[in-house]
């Protein structure tokens, strides 16, 4: 019988079922503990991530030798490694793979600070022994739709025709379920100030969730924006179990607090889930994700295929805002056109919160921040003047929104107020007139309510 | 003596794992498929009939370690000792592999919906029974405590 090789074996590694390490110290005393996180280094070596197996330590300080025993989550065919200890790393390409693997569990309960990786052992593998080959062969599961290269072609050339950031985003996450097979998926903005993530566009779920918010370093996503590196997890469900009993050991261990714990993301029960940060000229403009409920749902491949994707999204938002901004520099900065009102729907009362752009309609939260003042303003020229039409050029300069000078968003702020309104089938509209132009719509009589 | 919520839980279908040691220091670790307490510190580990390397260690020495660990909390537990007798597994012990089996399957099912059949892959066919005497108890649940020793030692 053919012994494994040890790239075989790549799923074992994702971390769905946690890994065992057994280790003996110099006097035969024999010693098991879980690992978070195995690594394949090359054909011939593993690393393992080492936070708190102290007694592992001492034991491979007086003998180099170890046994793992790990299973893959697709078909539960289990091996045993004979391994044999051959260095630490402290630092390095490997260490910084293993400490992303480490800080994305981490990430998941707001543990950042705490949980850490502190040093990356490297194994090198003697031998490997397949324990259960007789076994009857596994059911078959629901396989991963095969991404293409044609895909791929498909989806980047239906983006690259997009003329508009509102058909770029919405092309986006319809060609990722239509043409790539990824159900559930968001794309998210980066704020004015770098601090935030903004959800501008998503598909799969209940709720578009357009305009929700996560603090760039916060959760998988967050993570993936504070690195601007991909983050790629198969078992969400494990990991957070993990993450948690870590949490609360570290809590009645030594009295530490990590941070909050950051809810879960739209998809009850998501197992698999991709963060790609999206990148334009060395600058974060987003971050892509997608997600699943099948444990292992994606791989590298995807990995590669989302970063494609991601970059051409990237690219596309920022070529459209610098058209508009050519397009807005020659315009005229002021449209004098008066809205016909004869509002047939009962009375909308707007309440707008000046200390953080806070909106609310009949006292439902709108939206909040540079969008909530956008609104604000809008319905006060509205008001006062019956306004309608409007260049992006005079919002611009509108000091009340607070924008700053240098990458002010206000395109995407725009547009996310108007998916927001969208969303909500609000009586107030806007529509799109122009390269630089837009038009509110108002189908209610207003009641404004500044606080 | 274990109390009785720890024999409750190394009794139940947590995840087993115990590792042994060669004469020439190889360490070497399986599954465990069920674990029964006795009051008299000689409890009974079922482990695969056809693994002879882990035998042969514990002929040679007897040190054995095992992990229980709850697949539901990952709240886990090693103990450590030594095998003092090891026989063919009786009906008795098969009828408990059996309930263990079920009980980790019925476990792994409602945490991550893996069905029954996958995890039956990994059970072996046939058992012998360990007679294990534990010195010793340790938390090992993941985190800084891991490795800090129970009061619960007998």
């Amino acid at each position: 019988v053919t012994e494994p090789a040890l790239r075989d074996l790549h799923l074992c590694f994702e971390g769905v079922i946690p890994a065992v390490i057994g280790t003996a110290s110099a006097a035969g005393i024999p010693n098991i503990t879980y690992l978070s996180r195995v690594r394949m280094v090359d054909d011939e070596r593993i690393a393992l991530s080492n936070q708190f197996f102290s007694k592992t330590a001492r034991n491979l300080a007086e003998n180099p030798r170890a046994n793992l025993l790990v299973i893959d989550p697709t078909t539960y065919d289990e091996y045993r490694l004979t391994i044999v200890y051959e260095r630490t790393e402290r630092r390095g390409a490997l260490f910084e793979q293993l400490r992303e693997d480490v800080e994305a569990v981490a990430a998941i309960s707001g543990m950042q600070d705490v949980f850490k990786l502190r040093a990356a052992d490297i194994y090198r593998v003697l031998h490997i022994d397949h324990l259960n080959p007789e076994a009857a062969p596994p059911p078959a599961r629901a396989g991963s739709q095969e991404r293409t290269p044609d895909h791929l072609a498909e989806l980047t050339t239906r983006i690259s025709r997009c003329a508009d950031l509102d058909t770029i985003v919405t092309t986006t996450v319809n060609g990722l379920a239509d043409v790539l097979g990824y159900g559930h998926s968001s794309l998210l903005l980066l704020d004015e100030e770098g601090r935030h993530l903004y959800t501008i566009a998503s598909h799969g779920y209940d709720a578009e969730g357009v305009g929700s918010e996560i603090l760039v370093g916060e959760g998988i996503i967050g993570m993936a924006a504070a690195r601007a590196t991909p983050i790629h997890i198969g078992n969400l469900r494990q990991m957070s179990k993990y993450s948690r009993i870590v949490r609360k050991s570290f809590e009645d261990h030594a009295g530490i607090g990590p941070g909050r714990e950051i809810p879960m993301p739209d998809l009850p029960d998501a197992e698999s889930r991709i963060a790609v940060p999206a990148v334009v000229l060395g600058e974060l403009v987003g971050v892509l994700m997608v997600e699943s409920h099948r444990q292992v749902a994606f791989d590298e491949n995807d990995v590669s295929v989302l970063g494609v994707v991601a970059s051409v999204v990237a690219n596309a938002i920022e070529i459209v805002k610098a058209r508009d901004r050519d397009v807005e520099s020659s315009a005229p900065s002021r449209v004098t056109s008066s809205a016909a009102i004869t509002p047939s729907t009962p009375t909308t009362h707007v309440r707008f919160f000046a200390v953080d752009g806070s909106t609310f309609l009949d006292g439902d939260y709108l939206i909040k921040g540079v969008a909530g003042r956008l609104l604000w303003s809008l319905l006060g020229q509205y008001d006062k003047e019956a306004r309608v039409e409007f260049t992006n050029k005079e919002v611009r300069l509108d000091p009340t929104l607070e924008l700053p000078q240098f990458r002010d968003n206000l395109d995407s702020r725009l547009l996310l107020l108007k998916r927001r309104l969208d969303e909500r089938a609000a009586p107030i509209r806007i529509e799109k007139t122009g390269r630089g132009r837009f038009r509110l719509l108002v189908d209610t009589v207003l009641e404004l309510d500044a606080q | 003596v274990f109390d009785g919520d720890t024999k409750g839980f190394l009794e139940s279908g947590c995840a087993l794992i115990f590792g042994t040691v060669g004469t020439d220091g190889e360490p070497h670790v399986n599954r465990g498929w069920g674990f029964t307490v006795a009051a008299n510190n000689r409890h009974r580990l079922l482990v695969a009939a056809d693994d002879t390397v882990a035998r042969a260690n514990l002929d040679e020495n007897g040190r054995i370690a095992i992990t229980a660990t709850s697949v539901r909390t990952l709240h886990s537990m090693q103990l450590k000792g030594r095998v003092v007798a090891f026989e063919d597994a009786t009906a008795d012990d098969h009828a408990r592999a059996a309930r263990y089996c079920d009980a980790f399957a019925d476990d792994i099912f409602e945490i991550d919906g893996t069905p029954r059949k996958y995890v039956q892959r990994v059970v072996p066919h046939s058992y012998v029974a360990l007679t294990v005497e534990i010195d010793e108890c340790f938390d090992q649940t993941p985190g800084p405590k891991a490795g800090t020793p129970m009061a619960v030692a007998p």
